[in-house]
């Protein structure tokens, strides 16, 4: 299993990483901006991406936008820091997220949206 | 390929690497043949040392890339003096400077069958020229660096590579085809191939093909749109500089980045 962790708080992708480390078969790739997270979305081909909202040169609801045109079975989990992008949420899930998180990101919170990711895709691909 | 000093150089002779100042400016790309002034250029930058290419065997594997990239290069050097008439767009004092950020572009081995693909069509190819100049031109205003304005330029001459075999501006699937192309070609950054996709996006969201809004939209492609449209303005639907100036500065803050409007703006001649 591969995960792709985009945030450009390298602390935010530190912790996110921490989560993970106790699990052997998972391997972990970062970006820090959107621009990054397409270019790893092609050479490191992830079956998960946390991706947060606020971002420099490409935002996370921009480079959702462009992962969901080009690849419809990725599982996406958006992490968003602010209260007040809440109202981004709809737009997010019309272009079909897999998982929604607020921050600050505890390890049970991220391990339960990426495993019920996971089990709501094998449901509805068996 | 021998070193000679550059005080026994000769106009004619053909250096075998690209010359760069302190800054990583371009003074004199690989495969260009010297002329008297750049002679005196590389002497007022007090280099030392060419590498020049001795035999016409080593002249063909040096000199100038590839044939298509040397069609283009001349092709280019022609729409500048070109451009250079219409005295709308200042670009007489850059001119040296814009050459030299094309070629080097031009050079990039990835580059080759795009050029090549876009040679079959005479008005993309021009057209995508023409706009890497401007899109270089606007990036001087601007200040980018000499690694920046080679990234700009192919991203420009690339902008379109999404056209089929009909050059057809309004076929809002371009963009996107031509983002999947470069994406799927490992060798081509990945802010090449986001160009490709949002350069015909407006500023207020109202644009093709995902509607993009504002600083969605990255600097590049937002810098190359403006070049574009004023490009096909001109070239295509037959708009004097003027005018085309006129219809540029009316889409600030809704088609383009009013910064980038005022941005070319300032390259204006008079």
């Amino acid at each position: 299993m591969k995960i792709l962790i985009v945030d450009d708080s390298d602390f935010s992708r530190n912790t996110m990483r921490r989560f993970f480390a106790d699990m052997t078969e998972v391997q972990i790739a970062e970006a820090a901006n959107g621009i990054e997270a397409l270019e790893q979305h092609r050479t490191f081909q992830p079956d998960v991406i946390f991706l947060d909202v606020t971002m420099p040169y490409l935002d996370g609801a921009a480079t959702l936008r462009i992962l969901r045109k080009i690849d419809s079975q990725v599982l996406i989990i958006m992490a968003t820091a602010l209260a007040g992008q809440q109202y981004l949420c709809n737009e997010f899930i019309a272009l079909g997220i897999d998982g929604l998180l607020m921050k600050p990101i505890t390890r049970d919170v991220a391990l339960n949206a990426f495993l019920s990711a996971i089990r709501a895709k094998r449901e509805v691909t068996p | 390929m021998r070193k000679i000093p550059v005080s026994d150089l000769q106009a004619g002779m053909i250096p075998a690497q690209t010359i760069y100042d302190s800054k990583g400016t371009i003074l004199i790309a690989r495969g260009i043949s010297l002329t008297q002034s750049y002679i005196n250029r590389l002497r007022k930058f007090s280099i030392r040392e060419v590498l020049i290419t001795s035999n016409d065997e080593e002249k063909q594997f040096a000199s100038i890339f590839s044939p298509m990239a040397e069609k283009a290069a001349s092709h280019a050097q022609n729409l500048i003096s070109e451009l250079s008439t219409h005295r709308t767009v200042n670009i007489e004092k850059t001119s040296f400077k814009i050459e030299q950020v094309i070629y080097a572009a031009l050079e990039r081995a990835p580059l080759q069958p795009y050029l090549e693909m876009m040679s079959q069509n005479e008005l993309l190819y021009t057209h995508s020229l023409r706009t890497a100049i401007l899109s270089v031109n606007l990036g001087l205003a601007k200040g980018y660096d000499y690694l920046n304005l080679d990234f700009l330029a192919t991203c420009a001459l690339l902008h379109d590579c999404g056209m089929g075999d009909i050059f057809c501006e309004d076929d809002n699937t371009h963009a996107f085809e031509g983002f999947i192309k470069i994406r799927n070609n490992t060798s081509l950054e990945m802010l090449t191939a986001l160009v490709c996709l949002q350069h015909h996006e407006r500023f207020d969201g109202q644009g093709t093909p995902l509607g993009f809004y504002k600083y969605q939209i990255t600097e590049f492609s937002r810098l190359i749109a403006v070049a574009d449209y004023y490009e096909r303005l001109v070239s295509l639907q037959n708009n004097t500089p003027r005018q085309a100036v006129f219809k540029l500065a009316a889409g600030g803050g809704t088609m383009f980045d009013p910064d980038m409007v005022k941005l070319f703006e300032t390259t204006l001649a008079g």
